[in-house]
């Protein structure tokens, strides 16, 4: 089923697996020679940032050629447009299936470029000439999604699918009246906790599965949609716009004190679960979460002004990560505070001073120009790189 | 953690593959399981000291008049000496080479230190003005604190922000996302600033590798030189319409020099850089020539949508070409 070479995508993990072992120290030069004569990749897969430029290029040759497309027919109905644009989806589609057969491309970003150009294409292009319903796009979508992702195992295109899925639900729901409205976030909640338990089972049993990001991805954004759809914020603004409540600020929502419950409970059941299973991802997913929290809870309770919160916010958090740091610097229970690979580092400080240097800067020149705080991006991955 | 998953190295073992030894390795090291959490409490540690100089900034100036402004000013005056303190009592003395900061924490004391003086400094300028009209003053004086910061505790991140600083003194924002989108370069001044500016950036990365003196710093130097003398000199192309040709020689020189430069430093993200600037050069410079001798007719069009394609596909011929060459050198 899937475009690429089934062999080779599994030792792109092992090789991956060998690399990380070689990095700690585990295995030595030979052994790592030997591993990658025993497993061979026969994939074009350039340099990350190779990679990025071929993406942004290769979208640029997409949308213009679309471009051609619709000025020669630029006199043509609408639904002639359409057509053209899924011919040009379906173009992008043959010309993706051409190179990997014949170029062996592989997260190449031409392939990923072609993939999604192709997947916008045909999606607008019987999307917009119908006027197409939100239950009839989210299902057009997700179909979509389902080819793309079982064909390419693509990470972005699964995260689509899995939204296009939680749209499904929202939309066949609202369907059925009131109880049906009432009852949407405890659904996607169980349909989430139920594709987090498949995935995460999947992924377990299979040994070097072909599919093993795409259910990766399938379980960390089960997890996203399962405290999106508890979450106070996002059930009352959601339901403030769809269906038009004009609640005003001070009105609560039915049930609030349970999605008050949600909102706060999930992540530190994220987080406990992630320090227990050693999982990073989850970790991370819940660190992020936990800064969600603080937001939603400041959006409708202003418990202390800004200013305070973030000074009370930075002395926690620097004594938290500073007792921390302290307090592994012996391992304990697995957990340790040092750095256990030295391989890759002077790159991550370069990294570490960039976003220093983001988060950081100075308007434009005058008098206040230094004052370089409230700026709250930053942190996390750095796309900019 | 993968238990009950079959490893790569079960395989490789009983293939005869990997030795005894390392065999036992990997087993000790998956029973150990020693996990990391170096760059999580990193992460909390930058998130604090954001939050908290960040935080302090904002009530400086809220609550400007009040008397309990006195008691914020005092404590941020506090932070910022007892930071700079710990910094030095514990920092490693000068060196030309490369220092390891002592432990994790004194990075971010050090960086936490630099924020408050920045704030401090901003808001007597504020308050009393302190430095009348002189407004370069109240951004040279941070700039040699936070280059004198940078050099002796050896700190990447305070570099970057003294870079910032020199480029505010001068008169322009200079990061790589502010360069594009905060700055106004419909001003002659601010081009040329901003040329100068990149060359003496190169030539500060040139001298920190030529002399041995503090050669880690080189990237910071020359990345920020990098993305400030191609900003500004498609600026002069884009403002100075009339000679755009003209402009055109400079960005064609700095292409230039900048592909040299992956080429000697094996840098995939030198040429990707390189590759994306020059392109909007190119582009920039065909949409200009179509618009004069063809004008805006439906040909025109197709000669310009065309061209952005052909461009492209060559683009993208020029970087895997590229990915061969730097992987095979």
């Amino acid at each position: 089923m899937i475009a690429y070479n089934k062999i080779w995508i599994r030792n792109v993990e092992k090789r991956a697996h060998c690399n990380e072992a070689f990095g700690q120290g585990i295995i030595n030069d030979a052994a790592l020679k030997a591993a990658f004569e025993k497993y061979p990749v026969g994939f074009y897969t350039p340099n990350f940032f190779i990679a990025l430029g071929l993406l942004l290029l290769t979208l640029v040759v997409v949308l213009f050629s679309f471009g051609i497309v619709l000025v020669f027919f630029r006199d043509a109905h609408t639904s002639t447009l359409g057509v053209m644009g899924v011919l040009t989806g379906i173009a992008c589609f043959a010309v993706l299936e051409k190179l990997i057969s014949s170029k062996k491309y592989y997260r190449a970003g031409i392939d990923e470029g072609l993939l999604w150009g192709g997947v916008a294409l045909i999606f607008f292009g019987i999307s917009l000439p119908h006027n197409l319903g939100g239950l009839s796009n989210s299902v057009l979508l997700f179909l979509l999604c389902v080819f793309g992702l079982l064909r390419y195992g693509d990470r972005l295109i699964g995260f689509v699918m899995y939204a296009s899925a939680i749209s499904i639900i929202f939309f066949l729901f609202i369907r059925f009246g009131p109880i049906g409205k009432s009852i949407i976030p405890f659904a996607v909640m169980l349909f989430s906790l139920l594709t987090y338990m498949v995935a995460d089972r999947w992924f377990k049993k299979g040994n070097y599965n072909v599919y093993n990001n795409s259910l990766l991805t399938m379980k960390y954004t089960s997890l996203l949609f399962l405290y999106a759809a508890g979450n106070y914020f996002v059930e009352r603004e959601l339901n403030n716009s769809f269906f038009n409540l004009n609640l005003v600020a001070e009105d609560k929502i039915p049930m609030g004190w349970l999605f008050w419950i949600l909102t706060v409970v999930i992540p530190i059941i994220y987080l406990l679960i992630g320090i227990k299973k050693k999982d990073r991802s989850l970790i991370w997913l819940a660190i992020v979460l936990l800064a969600v929290v603080v937001f939603t809870i400041r959006f409708y309770h202003a418990v202390l002004s800004l200013e305070a919160a973030m000074t009370v916010a930075g002395v926690l958090l620097i004594g938290i990560a500073y007792f921390l740091l302290q307090y592994l610097k012996e391992s304990r229970n697995g957990f340790t505070s040092k750095e256990l690979s030295g391989k890759d580092k002077q790159e991550k400080h370069n990294i570490e001073a960039l976003i220093i240097s983001e988060t950081f800067s100075p308007g434009q020149a005058g008098n206040r120009q230094d004052f370089g705080g409230g700026d709250f991006g930053g942190g996390g991955a750095s796309g900019n790189y | 953690m993968n238990t009950t998953r079959e490893h790569v190295f079960d395989e490789l073992h009983s293939e005869g593959l990997l030795s005894e030894a390392s065999y036992q390795k990997y087993r000790e090291h998956q029973s150990a399981g020693l996990f990391s959490v170096h760059w999580e409490l990193k992460t909390l540690l930058y998130l604090g000291v954001i939050l908290l100089s960040g935080g302090f900034g904002i009530w400086v100036y809220r609550n400007i008049g009040s008397i309990g402004h006195q008691v914020i000013l005092l404590s941020l005056v506090l932070v910022c000496a007892g930071c700079f303190f710990y910094c030095i009592r514990y920092g490693r003395s000068f060196s030309r080479n490369k220092i390891e900061s002592p432990n994790t924490f004194f990075d971010y004391a050090l960086l936490l230190a630099c924020l408050s003086f920045i704030t401090i400094i901003g808001y007597i300028q504020y308050q009393f003005h302190f430095f009348g009209e002189r407004y370069g003053l109240a951004t040279f004086i941070p700039m040699v604190v936070l280059f004198i910061s940078a050099y002796y505790f050896d700190h990447l991140g305070v570099l970057s922000l003294g870079i910032t600083n020199l480029a505010a003194w001068l008169g322009i924002a200079v990061t790589p996302i502010q360069l594009l989108r905060a700055n106004d370069f419909d001003n002659d001044r601010i081009i040329f600033t901003g040329v100068f500016l990149g060359i003496v950036l190169m030539l500060a990365a040139f001298i920190s590798v030529k002399y041995k003196f503090k050669k880690h710093f080189e990237f910071t130097y020359s990345n920020f030189g990098m993305h400030v003398l191609f900003v500004s000199v498609l600026a002069g192309m884009f403002h100075f319409e009339d000679i755009y040709l003209l402009w055109f020689l400079p960005c064609a020189g700095v292409s230039y020099f900048f592909y040299r430069r992956s080429l000697a430093r094996k840098s995939f993200y030198i040429i990707l850089v390189t590759t994306l600037y020059t392109y909007v050069a190119l582009v920039y410079v065909a949409v200009r020539f179509v618009d004069s001798f063809i004008g805006t007719t439906t040909a025109a069009l197709y000669a310009g949508f065309l061209y952005f394609i052909i461009s492209a596909v060559a683009m993208v011929i020029f970087l895997i070409r590229m990915n061969r060459k730097l992987k095979a050198e």
